[in-house]
C-alpha cells in the first residue's frame, strides 16, 4: 500500500493544473436549453484544440491515451479547478465512443470518433422503454430488416438530451423468438435527424427538460450502422458497461467534498432554524456533518482502491458498491444542505448549482444508470453470491 | 498510488488468518472465554504478533502500522481479547520511556489491559486520580489508557479492583480506582498513540464487520423459508449488500489512514478519525443486522451472533467517542480536559 505518485506523475499533475487554471470557463454552466448546449460545446472544443479531449481514449483514435493513474490525476485537477461536468457529451465520450473503439468497424470509427472528440456531435442513449426499465433486456421495440436497412417502429423513454443529440446508441429487438430475452437485441447507431423520429421532452421535478420520450415511425437505419452483429446487442451493451475502472465517479466525489466544506463554512456563519446560536455549536448538526464528511472522505479511498484493482485487471463488483455509496451519500449531503437553510430553502434561485436545485436534482442519482435497488441486487448476487 | 496489499503483506495476512482459524474458533466461547491463557500469549508472541510494528532496534519485528492493522482486523473476526491491542500499544508506550518493559510485553509474559475512564482525568498530571473499567483484567500487570495528549501505563497492583459482570461476557470486567503515579508515560510529541489507536481500533471494527457480513451471507444461502433460500429475498439480500458496502467503505478508508501515516501526511488525524467513524458504524450496524438475518436463532446464546454485537459495543467505548471523531474529521477542536483514553 502506497499513496505516493511518481515524479513523472507529479509533473503530469502540474501540466494538467496549469492548463486547467488558464482555460476553465469562469461562468457557471447553464443547466438547460440551448445555452447549456452551447456552453458544453465551447468547453469540449477548447479541450479538443489543446489535446485534452478524450483523455481516456487511445491515441490512435485521437484521444490522449492516459494511463489510469494519469486519468485519476487529470480528474482530480479537473474537479479542483472547478471545471464543468462532462454534461451533454457524457454518452458520446463515455459510452458510444468507447463502444465503437472496442467493437466498431474501421469505417464507423473513422466517421464518428473524430466528430465526438471535437464536440461536433452529441450522442444520446436509447435503451429504456416504457415496459423495460430496470429489466432492460425485456425491451420490445421492433426493427425489421428491409434490404440493407433496419426499419424501426416503437418508443424509447428517459432518453437524456435526445432533443440536443445528433446520434443515438439504440437498442432494438430484431428477434423475438430467441431462447432468452437477452438474445435478439441489436445495438445500432441512429441518426436523430432521420425522418419518422418524434422527440417529446419530459419536464422533470427540477424544472429542466433533462430527458425525453422518443417515438419511431418507420425510421430507416442503414445496416452498416449496426455495431457488433445483428442479435448480438446485449454483449455489445455489456462491453460498454464493463468499461468502469474506478474513475467514473471521481468528479462527483470531489464536487461533493467541496459541497460538504461549503456546508461547514455555512455552519460557521449561520444560525440554525429556530435558534439564535451558530450552527457550528449545535452538537447534533456537527455529528451529522462529521459523519457525512467521513463518508465523503471514504469515497476517495474507495475510488483509489478500485483504480488500484483495475490496474491489475478488471475490477470486480466493488465498483457497484462505490457507485451505490456515492449516490446515497450525495442525497444525504443535499438533504442536509436544504435543512441548514431554514426558511430560505423555500426559494428557488435562478442560477444553477444552488443548494435547492442540487437537492431536487439529486433524486436522479439513485434512479438513473441503475437504481439503488438494482445495484443492491448486483452486490448481493455478484459480490456475495446470494441466490437470484 | 496503490491501495492493494503488497505480496508480503498478503502473506502476513494469510498466515495470521490461518493461525486464528486453527486456534481460535468462535465455538471456544461456548462455556469458555476469550481471555487468553499464558501459553496462548506466548504462542502469538513467538509468531511476532505483539511487536509486529515496533522497530527492531527496541525489540520489535520492524514492520509498521500496515501489518499491525492486518493483525487487528483479523483478530476481531475471531473475537480475540482486546488485550491484544493493549499489548501492541503498550509496547510502543514502553519503548519511549521504559525500554526495560518492552521485552516482557512483546514476549507475551507481561499482559496489559485496556481501561475505560468512568470520570475525566488529565493524563499529564504527576499523580492520576482514576476510576476505571478494566477490560479483560485477569492476570494483567499493566493498565493502558490514553487521550489526545498522552498515553500512560499504570501498575494494576496499585489499583483497587472489584470484578463486575459485563455486557460482553466473553471476557472479564472490573471496576478499578486509585490515586497513582504512572509506571510510564509517553506524550503526544514522543509517540502518537492516539492516532495509532484510532487506526487499530478501526481495523478491529472493520474485521468484526467483515466477520458478521460473512456470517449473515452464509446463513442467508442455506436457511430456507417459503421454499427458497432467504438470501433470494430482496429484504435479506439488500440488508447483506448494505453490510458489504459498510465494510468496503471502512476498509478502503482504513487503508487510506494507514498510508497517510506511513507517508507522513499532515491529515493523518482526519483520515484515521474518518476510518474509525465508518468502522464503528459498520461493526455496530452489521452486528445488529446479522442478528435480524438469523431470526429467532440470532437471539439465542447458542448462536455466535450476539458475541459480535457485544464486542462492537465494547470497542465503541474504547478511546475517542463518535462525537470527538466527528469533530476531528471536520477539523474542529475537541474540549481539552475530556479524557478519551
Amino acid at each position: 500500500m502506497d499513496i505516493s505518485f511518481s515524479a513523472e506523475e507529479q509533473a503530469f499533475r502540474e501540466e494538467a493544473r496549469d492548463w486547467l487554471r488558464s482555460n476553465v470557463p469562469m461562468q457557471p454552466r447553464p443547466h438547460h436549453g440551448e445555452a447549456m448546449v452551447e456552453f458544453d460545446r465551447a468547453w469540449q472544443r477548447r479541450q479538443f484544440d489543446a489535446g485534452w479531449a478524450g483523455v481516456a481514449w487511445p491515441k490512435e483514435f485521437g484521444g490522449r491515451g492516459l494511463s489510469l493513474l494519469q486519468q485519476l490525476i487529470w480528474l482530480e485537477e479537473y474537479a479542483s479547478a472547478g471545471a464543468p461536468a462532462v454534461g451533454c457529451y457524457y454518452v458520446a465520450l463515455n459510452h458510444g465512443g468507447p463502444t465503437l473503439i472496442a467493437l466498431g468497424t474501421d469505417e464507423q470509427k473513422a466517421f464518428y470518433l473524430p466528430r465526438i472528440l471535437s464536440g461536433e456531435t452529441i450522442w444520446c442513449q436509447g435503451f429504456s422503454e416504457p415496459g423495460a426499465g430496470s429489466d432492460l433486456a425485456s425491451l420490445r421495440m421492433r426493427a425489421e430488416i428491409d434490404g440493407d436497412h433496419l426499419v424501426v417502429n416503437g418508443q424509447k423513454i428517459w432518453t437524456t438530451y435526445a432533443q440536443h443529440a445528433r446520434y443515438q446508441e439504440l437498442l432494438v429487438r430484431t428477434d423475438s423468438n430467441g431462447p432468452k430475452k437477452h438474445h435478439g437485441i441489436t445495438w445500432v447507431i441512429c441518426d436523430m435527424e432521420s425522418p419518422g423520429i418524434d422527440i417529446r421532452p419530459i419536464k422533470c421535478m427540477d424544472g429542466t427538460e433533462h430527458f425525453c420520450e422518443v417515438f419511431y415511425d418507420n425510421v430507416r437505419i442503414p445496416l452498416k450502422n449496426v455495431v457488433g452483429d445483428i442479435n448480438d446487442g446485449w454483449r455489445v451493451t455489456m462491453t460498454t458497461l464493463g468499461f468502469e475502472r474506478g474513475t467514473g465517479l471521481l468528479f462527483d466525489q470531489i464536487e461533493l467534498n467541496n459541497y460538504v466544506e461549503h456546508l461547514l463554512e455555512l455552519c460557521r456563519n449561520k444560525a440554525l432554524p429556530g435558534s439564535v446560536g451558530r450552527a457550528i455549536d449545535d452538537g447534533e448538526l456537527i455529528a451529522r456533518l462529521g459523519n457525512l464528511k467521513a463518508e465523503v472522505t471514504a469515497l476517495r479511498a474507495m475510488s483509489y482502491k478500485t483504480i488500484s484493482t483495475a490496474q491489475r485487471g478488471a475490477p470486480g463488483p466493488e465498483a457497484t458498491m462505490v457507485a451505490l455509496y456515492t449516490v446515497e451519500t450525495m442525497q444525504k449531503a443535499f438533504r442536509l444542505g436544504m435543512e441548514l437553510q431554514g426558511g430560505d430553502a423555500l426559494l428557488l434561485p435562478g442560477h444553477p448549482g444552488s443548494m435547492q436545485f442540487n437537492y431536487l436534482n439529486s433524486f436522479i442519482h439513485t434512479i438513473g444508470g441503475g437504481t439503488s435497488e438494482i445495484r443492491r441486487n448486483i452486490i448481493g448476487e455478484r459480490a456475495l453470491g446470494l441466490p437470484r | 498510488m496503490n491501495l492493494l496489499l503488497s505480496d508480503e503483506q498478503q502473506m502476513i495476512a494469510d498466515a495470521i488468518g490461518d493461525v486464528l482459524l486453527q486456534e481460535y474458533p468462535l465455538d471456544r466461547l461456548h462455556g469458555g472465554s476469550a481471555t487468553m491463557a499464558p501459553n496462548q500469549w506466548q504462542q502469538i508472541a513467538e509468531l511476532g504478533w505483539l511487536g509486529l510494528g515496533l522497530d527492531d532496534g527496541v525489540g520489535g519485528v520492524g514492520y509498521g502500522l500496515a501489518e499491525e492493522m492486518l493483525l487487528c482486523r483479523a483478530s476481531q473476526r475471531h473475537l480475540l481479547s482486546p488485550s491484544l491491542l493493549a499489548a501492541i500499544l503498550g509496547a510502543h508506550v514502553a519503548a519511549v520511556n521504559a525500554p526495560e518493559a518492552v521485552a516482557g510485553i512483546v514476549a507475551g509474559e507481561t499482559t496489559v489491559a485496556l481501561a475505560v475512564p468512568r470520570k475525566p482525568v488529565s493524563l499529564l498530571e504527576d499523580l492520576l486520580d482514576v476510576e476505571l473499567l478494566l477490560i479483560d483484567p485477569e492476570n494483567a500487570e499493566y493498565v493502558l489508557l490514553w487521550d489526545t495528549e498522552a498515553a500512560v501505563m499504570l501498575s494494576a497492583s496499585q489499583l483497587k479492583q472489584v470484578a463486575v459482570a459485563g455486557v460482553d461476557n466473553s471476557i472479564g470486567l472490573s471496576v478499578a480506582s486509585g490515586s497513582v503515579a504512572p509506571f510510564v508515560r509517553a506524550t503526544r510529541g514522543e509517540a502518537d498513540i492516539y492516532a495509532r489507536a484510532l487506526v487499530l481500533l478501526a481495523a478491529m471494527e472493520t474485521g468484526l464487520a467483515e466477520g458478521v457480513r460473512d456470517m449473515a451471507v452464509d446463513y442467508a444461502k442455506v436457511r430456507e423459508q417459503f421454499g427458497q433460500a432467504i438470501g433470494a429475498f430482496q429484504a435479506i439480500k439488500h440488508a447483506c449488500a448494505d453490510m458489504a458496502c459498510r465494510v468496503e467503505a471502512a476498509d478502503c478508508q482504513l487503508r487510506m489512514a494507514v498510508v497517510s501515516q506511513s507517508s507522513g501526511e499532515t491529515d493523518l488525524l482526519v483520515q484515521a478519525a474518518a476510518a474509525r467513524l465508518l468502522a464503528g458504524e459498520a461493526a455496530r450496524e452489521n452486528a445488529t443486522r446479522n442478528i435480524q438475518v438469523h431470526g429467532a436463532m440470532g437471539y439465542t446464546a447458542e448462536c455466535n451472533a450476539h458475541w459480535f454485537l457485544k464486542r462492537a459495543r465494547l470497542l465503541e467505548q474504547v478511546s475517542a467517542p463518535p462525537r470527538h471523531l466527528q469533530r476531528h474529521v471536520l477539523g474542529l477542536p475537541v474540549g481539552r480536559f475530556e479524557s478519551v483514553g
